[in-house]
């Protein structure tokens, strides 16, 4: 398989004042096209940080990370912008939904952005909330709000979906739904998924597993048999 | 609750910038009303005060000449409490080298005077037969000091007379030349003290008076000792009678602090208004961002008093600190007001104090804005259940679709900015009214400054349209002033007229109403409405201004008696119709021909009015022959009333100058503040967009969309505002004698959108700029 991310000693520190937090002390990974990364760690150990290093919305303090060629850790403001509106998309704990944009205006948005997008009214459909196209965010529960979230950031198509926690703050049944929709998204459309999260059921869906701890990878551990969400016991 | 309260202060501390506004848009309303109430509680005072020190009477007589042991006679009369006479008289001042015709009116001085006191300064031990005080303006316009030696002509004698300092009279604080003189300027008439000898001498009478005033008993009317005094004094030639309520000094200030008074009712009011709305607003919106805040403690079980509490606290800072931040400048501003005024109204004391009344009071009403401003705020979001207030607040504009013809114009980026202003109506429109209030009040206040121009260039070039005008000391035959005219060089175009100080009577009601009797066809002095039509003097009646029709009650068609000695010989009076009513903008004339006095008057049309119009350059030339002349009273040139005028109005333009600087600062305040706040609300929803890929310049389109229609939206709310403004400021500078007709020009449209404009970008650029250098993953980690 074609590796699509691979990160160098990546160090990122926080500085507020005389405070030096050190929340990335060297990491290093490979992932490949089409993998399912989850990342698993207690809170604090640096993989949300990591996250948002490879979306681009965080900078790098040291190391290096590649996207196929793209070096970027070399990457100004806008050719950040640039790699998150090509290759990146991103789902949050919290949905971070255009309040004012009814659900399907919320997908039709991320289509504007590329030129490979998905079809969003599809997308609504696939995530089963058709009927709820003109709800606006606030009048919608969690899980449907994360849905569209989803909806949205694969409307985009991108090569590489990043999920914080994105199940964290869903019920177990609208989780495993939210789950069973990225995973047909890894396998159908052959895209790179890595989820941060904290729920260690989630591993066992995996191709890959990056254990956290204090600002670096402790272990990977490669599922050679991953299984389906039905199989795990939730 | 002491860490919900750190909580609010950190939250402040955070949107620093906000907060800030929010004191200094409440101080700006503060500063305004302390300002101009501190100058109207003095200016009220002082004036108020210098009426008592001087023992003002309560009726003003002036007759040709009385002797003076006569005056008790009016004694008699019931309802009369007592009386005073004093001799008063004109001289002229000759300077060397001034071509002006300066007059000066001598009035007598005794220290035992009862009534109509006159102050000097310094007060004199004894005064001799030629010492002189005079006014301080025409000192300081003249440079005369104390112990100057100055030369005056009267009686056809010239003599040297002595400076001994200053005088100053209650009865004519703004003391103009006569009827003719359309404002008062001291360089060319004020008034000086003499001793009653001193006087008496220069003069040449002896035991004489001209003027008398009356103090009521108690409970006694001017309307009811008015016919007795007039033909108690019949004898001797009453020229005019006056009320205090009419007298020209009293009825100045009056006007003056009516004025201030409503301006100072109605201006800061709706400063405070725009203050509470703005206010509200900000800490709304600042407030909002505490729903789930809010929400956790009334889930955690804390009452909505001791939410409301808390957050009153901060209120209480805000109004306080908006009250007090000012206070200095207003009083500055209420010192400048003041002393202005003071200067223009001659008063003695021209020292200034604050007053604590207002302070509190300015305190007060800070404080209730910012209490009013922030319990609307929270009880909005107290009303919610804190399950509610968890979630976001779902837009109120509804599912608003962009019309399929619009979606195809627009881009994504604008059908964004367009959407959510739709669906947030409210947000949008705070955000046209933050730009409606500064756009309009920018271009009224400016506007009326221009206008005082305009109706200055309109009395001095389209109604009195002449170089000099000469007001002669008696009347003369037409036919030989129109020689006088003739025979004199440098003349471009001359006329000779006339204006009589008359007593009109229409029914009950009575008024010293000037006349003036003008020429058909001339382009020299004519008679022009506030709408720019010009009226052709009749021979058939008179032509009146409807601000005296207004105090006589007339209609067109009505008849008022006139009395007038130099029109009728004797005080009978002539019944004359009255043919047209029109809308001037200043002055209470009436108007008619030389053919109408011919045929209502015993007396012949005759002249003590000169108007020319000097050859180019020749103005000089004409002044020099004219103060050579022995029968000048007067002799004004237009630059001299044009710039009298100006200082008639200087106070009120002064006060429309610091409102149209204070509405650019609460302009830029507002725009920044409100835009500012109404973008960072939505930072989480930019920052998702930033992630979601989106460019700065796309981000910025919609920002700069956004805004650019709501900004027009405040254009288009604020043009009739203007209007609103337009009303309030006519209603408020309007007077007895003056109506202001508002004009906008379109210059000060200009610059107030300019100023918007300015502002808007500023604004917006800085938004921009914040909201780029916000830190994505914090913001993404914030709930909406």
């Amino acid at each position: 398989m074609k590796e699509i991310l691979r990160a160098e000693g990546l160090i990122k520190k926080f500085v507020s004042g005389e405070i030096v937090v050190n929340a990335l002390r060297g990491v290093d990974f490979s992932i490949n096209e089409g993998e399912f990364v989850v990342v698993l760690g207690p809170s604090g150990s640096g993989k949300s940080t990591m996250l948002n290093i490879i979306g681009g919305i965080e900078t790098i303090t040291d190391g290096k990370l590649f996207y196929n060629d793209i070096e970027v850790h070399k990457l100004s403001k806008s050719g950040l912008t640039d790699y998150r509106r090509k290759y990146v998309g991103f789902i949050f704990q919290f949905y971070n939904l255009m309040p004012n944009l009814t659900a399907l205006e919320n997908i039709e948005l991320a289509k504007e952005l590329t030129d490979n997008a998905l079809d969003p009214k599809e997308l609504l459909a696939a995530v089963g909330l058709s009927e709820r196209a003109d709800y606006f965010p606030a009048k919608m529960s969690g899980g449907q709000q994360q849905r569209i979230a989803i909806a949205r950031a694969l409307c985009k198509n991108p090569d590489l979906l990043l999920c914080d926690e994105p199940t964290g703050a869903l019920d177990t049944k609208t989780g495993v739904d939210v789950l069973e929709l990225l995973l047909d998204f890894n396998k159908k459309y052959n895209k790179t998924i890595i989820v941060v999260t904290h729920n260690a059921n989630i591993a066992y869906v995996a191709d890959k597993v990056f254990y956290f701890r204090d600002g670096h990878i402790e272990k990977v551990v490669i599922n050679e048999k991953p299984l389906t969400p039905d199989e795990v016991e939730w | 609750m002491k860490k919900f309260f750190r909580n609010i202060l950190r939250t402040i501390a955070q949107n620093k910038i906000s907060y800030i506004g929010a004191v200094l848009i409440i101080a700006m309303g503060a500063l305004i009303y302390t300002g101009m109430t501190d100058f109207n509680l003095i200016f009220d005072e002082k004036s108020t005060e210098y009426f008592e020190k001087t023992a003002f009477a309560d009726v003003f007589v002036e007759v040709a000449s009385m002797p003076r042991q006569k005056v008790g006679i009016l004694e008699d009369i019931e309802g009369v409490d007592s009386c005073f006479g004093r001799l008063e008289g004109n001289m002229r001042l000759l300077r060397d080298g001034e071509t002006k015709v300066i007059t000066i009116h001598a009035m007598a001085y005794s220290p035992n005077d009862n009534m109509n006191k006159l102050l000097l300064e310094p007060e004199p031990d004894n005064m001799s037969d030629t010492d002189i005080y005079i006014s301080k303006k025409m000192c300081d316009i003249y440079n005369i000091q104390n112990g100057d030696v100055i030369t005056v002509i009267a009686n056809n004698k010239t003599k040297k007379l002595t400076c001994r300092g200053i005088a100053y009279s209650s009865e004519r604080m703004t003391s103009t030349a006569d009827e003719s003189a359309t404002s008062p300027d001291s360089s060319v008439f004020d008034i000086a003290a003499m001793s009653t000898d001193g006087l008496e001498k220069l003069l040449g009478v002896k035991g004489e008076i001209t003027n008398i005033g009356v103090k009521l008993a108690d409970g006694v009317t001017y309307s009811d000792v008015r016919y007795s005094i007039e033909q108690t004094l019949k004898p001797y030639s009453v020229i005019s009678i006056t009320d205090r309520k009419d007298q020209e000094s009293y009825t100045g200030i009056v006007e003056e602090i009516d004025m201030y008074t409503l301006i100072i009712s109605i201006i800061p009011t709706i400063f405070m208004g725009v203050t509470i709305f703005m206010l509200y607003i900000v800490l709304k919106k600042m407030i909002d961002k505490d729903r789930i805040l809010i929400g956790t403690m009334k889930a955690f079980g804390a009452s909505d008093l001791e939410i409301l509490t808390q957050y009153m606290k901060q209120a209480v800072v805000i109004g306080i600190a908006g009250g007090v931040l000012f206070l200095a400048p207003a009083e500055m501003m209420g010192k400048f007001l003041y002393v202005d005024d003071a200067i223009y109204f001659n008063l003695p004391d021209q020292t200034y104090y604050p007053h604590l009344s207002s302070w509190v009071m300015s305190i007060l009403i800070s404080l209730v804005t910012a209490v009013i401003s922030v319990y609307l705020g929270v009880s909005s979001v107290m009303k919610i259940n804190p399950a509610e207030s968890m979630r976001a607040a779902a837009p109120k504009g509804g599912n608003f679709k962009i019309p399929p013809f619009m979606g195809k114009l627009l881009n994504i980026r604008q059908k964004i900015g367009l959407t959510s202003m739709l669906r947030n109506k409210g947000r949008s429109i705070i955000i046209a009214v933050a730009v409606a209030f500064p756009f309009s009040c920018i271009a009224a206040f400016g506007s009326y400054n221009l206008l005082i121009d305009k109706m200055v260039n309109d009395q001095f070039g389209k109604i009195e349209n002449y170089d000099i005008k000469v007001k002669l000391t008696e009347f003369i035959d037409r036919n030989d002033a129109d020689a006088i005219l003739r025979n004199m060089k440098d003349v471009y175009k001359a006329e000779s007229a006339a204006s009589y100080s008359t007593i009109m009577t229409a029914a009950n009601h009575y008024e010293y109403a000037p006349l003036m009797v003008l020429n058909n066809n001339s382009d020299i002095l004519r008679i022009m409405d506030r709408y720019g039509n010009y009226y052709q003097p009749r021979d058939d009646g008179l032509i009146m201004s409807h601000h005296m029709a207004k105090k006589l009650k007339v209609k067109s068609g009505d008849t008022v008696k006139i009395e007038c000695k130099d029109l009728t010989y004797t005080n009978s009076p002539v019944e004359v119709p009255v043919v047209q009513i029109i809308e001037n903008a200043s002055g209470m004339y009436s108007y008619i021909n030389g053919d109408g006095i011919n045929r209502y008057f015993p007396v012949k049309d005759r002249a003590n009015l000169f108007m020319i119009s000097a050859d180019p350059g020749k103005t000089d030339s004409i002044k020099t022959q004219i103060s050579k002349m022995r029968s000048i009273a007067f002799m004004f040139t237009q630059e001299d009333q044009k710039a009298s005028y100006a200082e008639m109005m200087s106070t009120v333009v002064l006060i429309m100058n610091f409102l149209a600087v204070f509405s650019i600062i609460a302009g830029v305040l507002m725009i920044y503040n409100i835009m500012g706040i109404s973008i960072r609300e939505r930072k989480n929803e930019f920052g998702t967009l930033m992630v979601l890929g989106m460019t700065k310049r796309e981000i910025s389109e919609i920002i700069v969309f956004e805004q650019l229609i709501n900004f027009c939206i405040g254009i288009l709310i604020g043009i009739p505002c203007i209007y609103g403004w337009c009303r309030v400021i006519e209603f408020a500078a309007s007077s007895d004698s003056e109506t202001v007709t508002m004009q906008i020009f379109p210059i000060m449209v200009i610059a107030a959108l300019a100023v918007c404009i300015i502002s808007a970008l500023v604004s917006v650029i800085l938004i921009i700029r914040d909201v780029f250098n916000m830190e994505l993953t914090d913001v993404l980690k914030e709930r909406e």
